[in-house]
């Protein structure tokens, strides 16, 4: 996830809004771990799932 | 003959090795049925599994990009409130200014930035634009 863009200007507001900017950024950088770990985590369990189905105990016929 | 011979210690003996053969072999041709059944079904179980994931990751990747257009949205909200709140216009005094572009300068993030290229070029300003990398 790339940084705001640098401020150009030299005024208190182009800063604030950089520092806003940025963290507009770190929120979607956040989100997109989170994201992408809940995918993992999902795909992971469903293939979990999918072998429990099939195992059971060695007598079972 | 015969009832004679199984009625005898090595008839017996022949007549029970002869039915745990019997025996074994049965319960390993039902395991290899019961073996080739659940490949089968765990292959199947599988595919399903893939199948639902892959749907799930389409659908993620599609609300991860409208929370980023929402997100983007917000943010340029938020720099015209900036922008119009009294004192925006006010200068950052160019000490600091230069600090703080040299310090971002130094974050991997912004390393190949044409504003910190150009200042890193620029006569009197060493170090900006050659900081470490970041972890």
């Amino acid at each position: 996830m790339p940084g705001a863009p640098l401020p150009e200007g030299d005024t208190v507001g182009e800063w604030v809004a950089f520092a806003d900017a940025q963290t507009g950024q770190l929120d979607k950088a956040n989100d997109r771990i989170i994201v992408s770990i809940g995918i993992i985590e999902r795909c992971e369990a469903r293939n979990r799932d999918a072998i429990a189905a099939v195992d059971h105990a060695w007598w079972q016929f | 003959m015969i009832g004679k011979f199984f009625a005898s210690l090595a008839g017996r003996i022949t007549l029970a090795a002869f039915l745990v053969g019997v025996l074994i072999f049965g319960i390993s041709q039902c395991n290899g049925e019961r073996s080739a059944r659940e490949e089968s079904r765990l292959r199947q179980n599988q595919a399903s599994a893939i199948s639902q994931s892959a749907r799930d990751a389409i659908a993620a990747e599609g609300a991860l990009r409208s929370q980023e257009t929402f997100s983007d949205q917000v943010a340029r909200e938020n720099a015209d409130e900036i922008h119009n709140a009294a004192g925006a216009e006010a200068a950052v005094s160019p000490g600091v200014r230069a600090a703080g572009v040299d310090s971002l300068c130094k974050r991997a993030a912004y390393r190949g930035s044409e504003q910190c290229l150009r200042r890193s070029s620029a006569p009197g300003v060493e170090g900006a634009g050659a900081g470490s990398s970041a972890p």
